[in-house]
């Protein structure tokens, strides 16, 4: 049923209250509006991995990707131009961590997904579907601490130099480094673990 | 410190490299792009120049309204801020309003009767140089770029003639939008633009209703914040 207004009432009848009210100029309004639409198109494909690699559950990258930016726009003012892309991240990270203590909320009994046995049969070499090795990353990342994942997908995803992750998280470049050697070690041995019973079961 | 080389380039397992590399070519799907477009109210005029309207006086004073648009929104986001914003975005709206505002919506409103040409309207939601057909992050079959483009324009009208003080414009425009849209990607957006025209028109108890009917169909969502301020009321 769609709902119809009946008759003219007060269309604005409180507008009156705050004719005092500061003016933005318009020229200012419309660079932060050039602005914000940069960030959005420059940015959002970055948003949607980061937020995906990070733990926001598939179904909801969407609203997550929105919400995002919604925060960012929110807080624009106190971005100094060229730390956009830094301040992006860091609130796709946190919405990505909200996401994920809510779902971990919702889930009364953690159930541990299983793999399909044709990601279990991947050798090292052999080439997986696409949506199987989306499912083998997923669950690789999902069991790698947050500070090791984060690290790991900026610099092998996202491509990002140590020197930029480190400022973009604010901490030291040797952090970076050593989170990043133990990511690597981690995505190796659990890949290594994904693939062991297929390699297993060659040998009997 | 020099970066080591990159797994997708330096490793000797195929595997590791396929992983890396189904995770470095994904990209945000279209509806993403589309819905926070219009919850930040930043598309208009390009879609709108999109559907012929042309002269920079225009242009200018639909700028000014998708500002106050973007403004409402994200007050409304801010903790707190729920309850004052209406009437301060009314007000910020009585002193920016365009001139031109009749001929504006006018206008504007062709792109629901005449949808602007597909590669032009593609271009707008698709992102210039931005590979679409690339694989979405959440999994669904994309919507094409055009028919989310025009969904945009259709709301962004609706929009503008509630910044311009014409709710009842802004809901036939709704209307429009739910006949040629049934099953539309931007419903929520359009629910809750319908809600503010309605309390914008005065139907405080409408407006109540609905966004009470939104709460409960969309508890999660980013817009169910901005419904709640008409249960707040």
């Amino acid at each position: 049923m769609q709902l119809q207004p009946a008759g003219a009432g007060p269309v604005d009848a409180r507008a009156g209250e705050a004719d005092a009210l500061p003016r933005p100029t318009a020229s200012a309004d419309r660079e932060r509006d050039a602005r914000l639409r940069g960030i959005v198109e420059g940015h959002i494909d970055f948003v949607a991995r980061v937020l995906r690699n990070a733990g926001s559950p598939s179904a909801e990258i969407d609203d997550d990707v929105q919400r995002t930016f919604i925060i960012a726009a929110r807080k624009l003012d106190d971005v100094r131009p060229g730390a956009e892309k830094s301040f992006i991240l860091r609130v796709a990270l946190n919405v990505a961590a909200h996401a994920r203590r809510t779902l971990a909320r919702r889930r009364e009994v953690t159930v541990e997904p299983t793999l399909e046995m044709a990601d279990a049969a991947a050798s090292p070499e052999q080439i997986v579907d696409r949506n199987q090795a989306r499912r083998m990353l997923d669950r690789i990342l999902q069991k790698m601490h947050a500070d090791l994942r984060t690290v790991f997908v900026l610099f092998e995803v996202e491509e990002m130099s140590m020197i930029e992750i480190a400022a973009a998280l604010g901490i030291p470049q040797g952090t970076v480094a050593s989170r990043l050697r133990r990511a690597r070690a981690e995505f190796r041995a659990r890949l290594d673990a994904i693939r062991a019973p297929s390699e297993s079961e060659k040998q009997r | 410190m020099s970066d080591p080389v990159r797994l997708f380039d330096g490793s000797d397992s195929a595997l590791e490299r396929q992983l890396l590399g189904v995770a470095r070519s994904e990209r945000s799907s279209r509806e993403a792009r589309a819905k926070t477009l219009a919850a930040l109210g930043i598309t208009s005029s390009a879609a709108l120049s999109a559907a012929a309207v042309g002269a920079m006086a225009t242009r200018a004073s639909i700028a000014v309204g998708k500002t106050a648009w973007a403004k409402l929104l994200l007050s409304l986001s801010a903790l707190g801020a729920v309850a004052i914003a209406p009437p301060v975005y009314r007000a910020w709206q009585r002193h920016h309003a365009a001139v031109d505002a009749h001929a504006t919506v006018g206008r504007a409103a062709q792109a629901i009767a005449a949808p602007p040409a597909p590669t032009e309207m593609a271009a707008v939601a698709a992102g210039a140089g931005i590979d679409r057909d690339r694989p979405a992050l959440d999994g669904t079959a994309p919507v094409p770029a055009a028919t989310l483009a025009r969904e945009l324009a259709a709301l962004d009208v609706a929009r503008t003639a509630a910044a311009h003080h014409d709710p009842r414009r802004a809901i036939a425009l709704l209307d429009a939008y739910a006949r040629a849209y049934p099953g539309g990607s931007l419903r929520p957006e359009a629910e809750i633009l319908r809600i503010d025209a309605l309390a914008q028109g005065g139907h405080a108890a409408a407006a109540r209703y609905r966004a009470e009917a939104f709460v409960r169909r969309h508890p999660g969502s980013v817009l169910a914040a901005r419904a709640r301020q008409y249960l707040a009321d």
